[in-house]
């Protein structure tokens, strides 16, 4: 503090002396230059932010600490500025750089004022350090590329909506699932990119999920989106409702591409379907004889009641009285129609069993299904001489399946029952009751606890330990003709519908195979 | 004599009444079981007819019940009824005394003529059996001496030589001799040798002189 003489003196110093100290407080570089641009003032900050010494700056032209090209412009600046009193700097804030005393350039915010001391134009020149704002914008940017590349190159579509649904922002995964990298889908509403079958499900768990009825801001869930071209992607879709910035609730999505797995598990599907029904042909072809018979039992019917029919006209019996004739014939013509009916039933049934076809699921009392597979079963067990005893709960609840392919399961298990007992007592005797006991083949089916048991019981000598564990495994057989596989697709079908198939020792010696399945939606007896 | 009957064993109730209807249509009289059990349940051995059986049928089959019935002394003629495929069986059960087979579905004459050719058979077989029964009735009444003579004279061999064998005289045995004729009511050396081999007392084919 310097002492002054006059009050009005000693106030005018105390001011000049306040605004001294308040230039030097600033954070802000302050620099002063008059209308040739001479540096007149220049405080503490600007000696920072320039490297130089006051002393070293004032009475020097501001251009100094200006980098080409600027510094050869600037004094047309100021010329023009004294002439025009139009300024392109004066009262904006502006970036440009400085050059400091080392040589180094700086960006920097610079705001001008422009005033008049007596008839001099003076400018005051305020300047920020923008380097550090500028290091921390770059440093920013550089994260959100590196986010924005994470986004993109992801393995699962991203995409983000707005609170209506509306679609912010997706990743390129999430085009390229969609195959519309070209069409951009920014803008769009998320639910028109689902498959129409699949966005009221979706509708009903978003609205959910924004009211919080169900507490969770999460979910996931199986769905299809429609691609450009048409076709169908099948992905597991992962929502989360996110309170982002400013209170805006947005929606973050991704989504794993199932379409593949999809694809795969289709093909997979449809070569068991092949495999299944070349089973189903591979068996009826080994029951051929017995099927002939079933076909010849009728055809052999018909043919005697034709043949008597034409006797009876012709009067062959001679002495029988004409109404017992015409009641012959009335039943024997009853009779022919019946035993084609009989010939057309068999047919059927076969047919209804090879035929080829994607398998149908479709809700089944198994009741009928099982007497259908038993007829079938019998065209082998007359020949074998074995019986079938069916023990069918009449409270069998529907179950979810494909009639015929369990009807196959049920066929091939009824025939290795069959083919695994014992061989009926050479004696020629009538057969004694415990003959007839092990020549017996039993099947089972009741319920139990969400679904249905079926078994198949026989009184052979049955697999030994090792080949039971091996009994499922493909091409793995204890018979002398045969593929192995027959076990097999009775157990891909039987885990195909959910069930599970398994063997174990039969009480009192002998096998017992034996599937469940479960109870159809809603079937719960 | 009793009207032949027909016995049809069929486990096929179908095939069962129609073959029953067809051979009801030729005036055959015909009997029908579903099962071999009921047949041997209902068998009456002095019914004369014939069997058209099922060879395949559940518990006993058609062979098992042809070898039971063969043990029988008046089994009856058997007809198998074959299905698809079992020719080997109609040819064992040809060896073991069938007299014929039949592949389903037949001709209706195919059936018609089997079935009468094995009613004549055992018609024929029941008239044998009946002579043969006469013929065992006639020698029935001869003393233990008398059968000895019979049974010397039907090989062959002259008084002088039977009264050597058996220590007797000559005269004796031609006193038995004469009963033995008379009992038989046999006219001549020839006629009681016939009767003899009837009643299954020498073999048929015997050489006996003239």
């Amino acid at each position: 503090m310097r002492a002054q003489g006059s009050t009005k003196s000693t106030q005018g110093a105390l001011v000049a002396e306040h605004i001294e100290a308040i230039l030097d407080c600033m954070v802000e570089g302050v620099i002063l230059i008059d209308r040739s641009g001479i540096v007149r003032r220049f405080n503490r900050a600007a000696e920072r932010l320039f490297g130089y010494r006051v002393e070293e700056v004032l009475g020097r032209n501001v251009s100094m600490l200006m980098p080409a090209p600027w510094n050869r412009e600037h004094d047309h600046y100021l010329a023009r500025y004294s002439r025009t009193r139009e300024g392109r700097i004066v009262g904006i804030d502006r970036e440009v750089q400085g050059l400091r005393r080392d040589g180094s350039v700086f960006p920097m915010q610079l705001s001008v004022g422009a005033f008049d001391a007596g008839d001099e134009p003076y400018f005051v020149g305020v300047i920020r350090d923008l380097s550090e704002t500028r290091r921390m914008q770059a440093a920013l940017a550089t994260r959100e590329a590196q986010l924005r590349l994470m986004f993109d190159q992801a393995p699962v579509g991203a995409f983000v909506t707005d609170a209506r649904g509306f679609i912010l922002s997706c990743n390129v995964a999430f085009e390229r699932m969609l195959g519309s990298a070209a069409r951009g889908l920014t803008g769009q509403r998320h639910l028109d990119l689902v498959h129409p079958e699949d966005r009221p499900g979706l509708a009903h768990t978003l609205a959910a999920l924004r009211e919080g009825q169900s507490g969770r801001m999460r979910c996931t869930r199986d769905l299809r989106y429609l691609r450009l071209d048409g076709s169908v992607a099948h992905v597991q879709l992962h929502v989360g409702l996110v309170d982002a910035v400013e209170g805006a609730r947005v929606l973050i999505g991704q989504c794993i591409d199932h379409s593949a797995e999809h694809q795969a598990r289709k093909e997979l599907a449809a070569l068991h379907e092949q495999l299944a029904h070349v089973n189903r042909l591979s068996v009826m072809g080994e029951m051929a004889s017995g099927i002939a018979h079933e076909i010849n039992q009728p055809l052999t019917a018909i043919a005697a009641y034709a043949q008597a029919c034409r006797r009876l006209l012709a009067g062959g019996a001679g002495t029988a009285a004409a109404t017992t004739v015409a009641e012959d014939l009335s039943d024997a013509l009853e009779q022919i129609a019946q035993q084609a009916q009989r010939a057309g039933e068999v047919i059927r049934r076969l047919r209804g069993f090879v035929r080829r076809g994607a398998a149908s699921r479709a809700t089944t009392h198994l009741g009928e299904v099982l007497s259908g597979v038993v007829k079938l079963a019998e065209v082998d067990s007359r020949s074998h001489e074995i019986t079938i005893e069916r023990d069918i709960s009449p409270a069998l609840p529907p179950v979810l399946a494909d009639s015929v392919q369990i009807q196959q399961v049920v066929l091939n298990l009824l025939r290795n029952a069959m083919e695994a007992s014992p061989a009926k007592s050479s004696d020629g005797g009538d057969g004694g009751s415990d003959d007839v006991a092990c020549r017996t083949v039993i099947l089972r089916a009741e319920v139990q606890a969400g679904g249905v048991r079926i078994a198949v019981l026989d009184r052979g000598v049955g697999p030994d330990a090792d080949a039971a564990e091996r009994l499922f495994t493909p091409f793995f057989t204890t018979k002398r003709s045969g593929m192995g596989l027959g076990l097999s697709i009775c157990q891909s079908i039987v885990e195909a519908h959910g069930g599970r198939i398994g063997y174990q020792p039969r009480e009192g010696g002998g096998s017992c195979f034996e599937f469940t399945l479960p109870v159809a939606p809603g079937g719960e007896a | 004599m009793t009207e032949a009957t027909v016995f049809v064993v069929d486990d096929d109730d179908a095939v069962r009444q129609a073959i029953r209807l067809l051979l009801r249509s030729v005036g055959l009289a015909v009997e029908v079981c579903a099962s071999a059990a009921e047949f041997l349940e209902r068998w009456d051995p002095t019914r004369p007819g014939c069997l058209v059986l099922d060879i395949r049928m559940p518990g006993m089959s058609g062979l098992e019940l042809q070898a039971r019935l063969a043990r029988e002394p008046s089994a009856p003629p058997v007809v198998f009824i074959t299905g698809h495929g079992d020719v080997s069986l109609a040819v064992r059960a040809m060896r073991d005394g069938a007299v014929d087979f039949i592949e389903k579905p037949f001709s209706d004459q195919d059936l018609i003529d089997r079935v009468q050719r094995a009613i004549r058979l055992d018609g024929e077989r029941r008239a044998a059996t009946v002579r043969r029964q006469a013929a065992t009735i006639r020698f029935a009444g001869l003393s233990a001496r008398e059968r000895e003579v019979m049974l010397a004279i039907v090989a062959g061999r002259a008084n002088k030589v039977v009264a050597i064998d058996l220590g007797l005289s000559e005269r004796t045995v031609e006193i038995h001799r004469a009963r033995v004729m008379e009992k038989t009511g046999a006219r001549s050396l020839p006629e009681l040798v016939r009767l003899a081999a009837l009643a299954d007392i020498v073999p048929a084919d015997g050489d006996a002189p003239g």
